[in-house]
């Protein structure tokens, strides 16, 4: 098939099989074929290509690098700090580039990054620095391709941190800001930054702000697990610190408080509500609620406490006594159309101040606790208010759109050293760093594509003379019995492109793939460079093979020219030898 | 016919080569510059050693260019009966590869080739097994005494049986045989034949002798494989233009005895590091009955 086909070949060429064959595998004096010549020729190639290769899989390490940096869109987010600096002069500036659209900026905050404890059900983890930023950051919400998360209270972790804190989406972990002793302030859900940023973990809006609020709603289908998590959990087992609510859907039912909140003993408030008041079970009632000042009031609209007044709780009437303490105060009441779930809700700062548990260890492990609950619970909803963010000029976010410009870049970089700036100049210096290096690798495989073209071009004109020389005979036969120059220039000229290309192929694999593998590059940046370099007609190893072919084609014409076409052809015949 | 106007105005090699000189100058006796070379005659040239015969017959079968002129078609060189089909256009190489062939007094067979190859890229159609043993069956019709066709079929054979393998290890004689198979087998009009026999022992030079006679009028034994190739149509007659010291018939048999033998020309040639002197070569010419 192949023989065929290359006899067709031959035939197209007009060029003789048997001249074509024997210059490749010239006949040894003890019959067998020369292939040592061809072959050493062929791997004089191949190992060139490998070597233009070598060079081109560096620059693709550096292309893939720049890539990896410049799509990770955190790297174009800069904070800057002007403490020290002059504070109008940097503004002046950046608006001058922000005019020419290579940057934007906004004003930052005072209080971020921030660094703070984080709490999960298993794991708690110091110093973790967080940022807080504003929803209107578009630059910054882009940058992680979260849209209309502003409201929420979550809080984005790279999954190394969440390994580290043992949780998945959606966990509710605990935060505070670490230098501040006590309580945490904040519950936040999960969400992982699967986007590649190198901050760690931020949340939108300021969730540690002075006047923020944190509650954490319990939510359940059934009433009776919703009472037996109040009474049981919170009141009982583990005396959580009145005010508690529950309720329905949005609607606040009522609160258990106590006047001093001990953690002692605690008041089932429906038998409370139904020995105090000797209520029968009715469908509905009215009820007259008395606070703990002595202040009585009624509450004229119907109730249905069906559900909370079948419930027993004698068992834990008999573990718990009465307390005047206690009061429950009924708020609103839940209609029979209402299908909301039960909630009881907790107070992540009121529950949990010093003056109800002065404890802090005490303190921290009931906070904790809370954790736990949120798994036993249907589910668990925050209820925030978030704090107003203070601005300060002294801290600037900058969005840098020209990353791939290093006089640019590298102008900024002076400019705000010498303005005094902080800020992150060694993630800035890297990008110069790798653009300068991919510019400088550029210019080496130019200059190793032209060494190794001399270098090629000298061997072959060395074969050349060598070989020729050997060749005089028979070329000197050929050209007797009337064979044409373009007869063995056709001959020499593809044999020798021939060469090269098998050379170039066998460059690629499996020469490219073993120099490539022991320089310690990864197969896939190997296939990537090397499928680049064939789909890219101007890539530097596409550029290389054909250059060298183009000098093959022009050294074998010029060197057959000055040696073949001699006009004495009885010269030639009698070098034989 | 061949016609070959010469000698030369200027030298052939500046400071080293040879000079050949006007035979006769005037340009009324022009006639006797052009050496004829017709079909159907064997011409040999014959002369002291370095006098230039080869480098002549290089020169004639444009194997060597020299610096006079050398014209094709309507000028000086015109080749035997198919002056008709060569073209003004035609060039030396197209000349070479039509209408001549050669033997030389080496083999100059290509070592790098095989034997079949070397025969080959000749005569594309040429069958070693068959063709060669199709001459070989020939040689049976031969006038020659037994044991020479058992010698002359042994050879072949060698050759036959050789034929993938490289010709480095085959004998001078046999490489010579191979050389001069090879200039038999290519359609030609014109063989020249530098001492073709050079190294061949008596029976192979016969041999030679007897079927380049032949050729003359396309009676040899190749002749059906020259016809192989419809590259040349062959003529009716051909020419054989050659160097001999001495002829072997001339010594021990009368085989051209009974054909038309005679000086034809005497060619005054001198070296350039012996102007005074002249040396003269001999052109013999044998012709066909």
């Amino acid at each position: 098939m192949l023989k065929k086909a290359v006899h067709k070949v031959l035939s197209l060429l007009k060029i003789n099989p048997d001249i074509f064959r024997r210059f490749f595998f010239r006949k040894r004096s003890n019959n067998k074929n020369d292939i040592a010549m061809p072959v050493v020729f062929v791997i004089v190639i191949a190992s060139s290509t490998s070597i233009i290769s070598l060079s081109t899989f560096e620059l693709h390490s550096y292309k893939q690098r720049i890539n990896k940096f410049v799509s990770n869109r955190w790297n174009k987010i800069y904070d800057l700090y002007l403490g020290d600096a002059d504070k109008e002069g940097v503004k002046q500036y950046l608006d001058s580039l922000k005019q020419k659209g290579f940057l934007n900026y906004r004003v930052g905050f005072q209080e971020y990054p921030k660094m703070v404890t984080l709490r999960s059900r298993t794991k708690k983890l110091d110093n973790i620095q967080a940022y807080a930023f504003s929803g209107k950051f578009d630059e910054i919400k882009k940058s992680v391709d979260i849209q209309n998360v502003d409201e929420k209270p979550y809080i984005f972790l790279d999954t190394a941190l969440m390994n580290r804190l043992n949780v998945e989406e959606n966990d509710i972990i605990f935060l505070k800001v670490s230098n501040i002793g006590g309580r945490y302030r904040q519950a936040l859900r999960v969400k992982p930054i699967d986007k590649p940023t190198r901050i760690k973990c931020f949340f939108f809006d300021n969730y540690l702000g002075f006047s923020s609020k944190c509650k954490l709603r319990y939510n359940y289908d059934e009433l009776e697990e919703g009472f037996n998590f109040l009474f049981k959990d919170l009141i009982g087992e583990n005396r959580i610190p009145t005010p508690i609510n529950f309720g329905y859907g949005d609607e606040l039912f009522g609160t258990i408080k106590r006047k001093k909140d001990p953690l002692s003993d605690f008041v089932l408030p429906v038998s409370y509500v139904q020995s105090k008041y000797n209520l029968n079970i009715p469908d509905s009632l009215g009820l007259t609620i008395k606070h703990s000042g002595g202040k009585s009031e009624r509450y004229n609209k119907n109730i249905d406490l069906n559900h909370p007044i079948k419930i027993d709780y004698h068992q834990m009437d008999r573990m718990l006594t009465f307390d005047s303490e206690y009061t429950l105060e009924l708020q609103n009441f839940k209609t029979e159309s209402d299908q909301s779930n039960f909630f009881i809700e907790l107070d992540m700062i009121d529950n949990f101040s010093y003056k109800k548990i002065r404890n802090n260890r005490t303190l921290l492990e009931k906070q904790t606790g809370l954790l736990d609950y949120s798994n036993r619970s249907d589910t668990v909803t925050i209820v925030s208010h978030t704090d107003d963010f203070q601005k300060n000029d002294t801290y600037l976010f900058m969005n840098y759109n020209k990353l791939d410009s290093v006089s640019l870049s590298k102008e900024i970089l002076a400019k705000l050293n010498y303005k005094n700036v902080r800020w992150d100049t060694g993630r800035w210096t890297t990008i110069i760093n790798l653009n300068e290096s991919l510019k400088k690798g550029r210019k080496n495989v130019r200059i190793l594509i032209l060494v190794n073209l001399l270098i090629f071009l000298i061997f072959l004109n060395i074969k050349f003379l060598l070989r020729l020389k050997l060749e005089f005979h028979t070329i000197g036969v050929l050209k007797c019995f009337g064979f044409a120059n373009l007869d063995i220039y056709k001959v020499y000229i593809f044999g020798y492109l021939i060469h090269v290309f098998i050379g170039l192929i066998l460059g690629i694999f499996p020469f490219s793939y073993i120099t490539g593998l022991l320089a310690g590059h990864e197969l896939s940046l190997i296939n990537y460079a090397l499928m680049d370099s064939l789909v890219h007609p101007f890539n530097f190893l596409t550029g290389y093979g054909a250059v060298l072919l183009v000098s093959t084609f022009v050294a074998v014409a010029i060197n057959l020219n000055r040696l073949v076409k001699k006009s004495n052809i009885y010269e030639l015949i009698k070098y034989e030898g | 016919m061949i016609q070959i106007y010469f000698p030369v105005k200027k030298s052939f090699r500046e400071g080293e080569g040879l000079v050949y000189e006007k035979a006769v100058k005037q340009k009324n006796k022009q006639e006797k510059d052009i050496l004829e070379l017709r079909p159907g005659y064997i011409y040999y040239f014959q002369g002291k050693n370095g006098i230039g015969k080869t480098t002549l017959l290089n020169i004639i079968s444009f194997l060597t260019d020299f610096d006079g002129s050398t014209y094709i078609n309507g000028d000086k060189i015109v080749i035997g009966q198919t002056d008709e089909s060569v073209k003004k256009t035609d060039s030396k190489n197209e000349i070479r590869s039509q209408y001549f062939s050669y033997i030389f007094q080496d083999p100059h067979i290509i070592n790098i080739y095989t034997i079949k190859e070397n025969l080959r890229i000749l005569n594309p159609n040429i069958d070693i097994e068959d063709d060669l043993g199709f001459i070989s069956d020939k040689i049976s019709e031969l006038d020659i005494e037994e044991k020479e066709k058992d010698y002359l079929r042994d050879k072949l054979n060698k050759i036959i049986s050789e034929k993938d393998n490289s010709p480095f290890y085959l004998s001078g004689g046999e490489k010579q045989l191979l050389s001069f198979i090879r200039a038999m087998i290519k359609p030609s009009n014109v063989i020249f034949a530098d001492e073709p026999w050079a190294s061949m022992d008596i029976m192979l030079k016969e041999f030679i002798e007897e079927e380049l006679y032949k050729y003359l009028t396309n009676d040899d034994i190749f002749k059906q494989i020259r016809n192989k190739t419809k590259k040349n149509k062959l003529t009716q007659k051909n020419t054989v233009v050659g160097i001999a010291h001495k002829f072997h018939h001339e010594k021990e048999d009368d085989r051209y005895g009974n054909k038309d033998v005679k000086w034809h020309h005497k060619i005054s040639i001198k070296k350039l590091n012996s102007r005074r002197k002249n040396h003269h070569l001999n052109l013999t010419r044998y012709a066909t009955n």
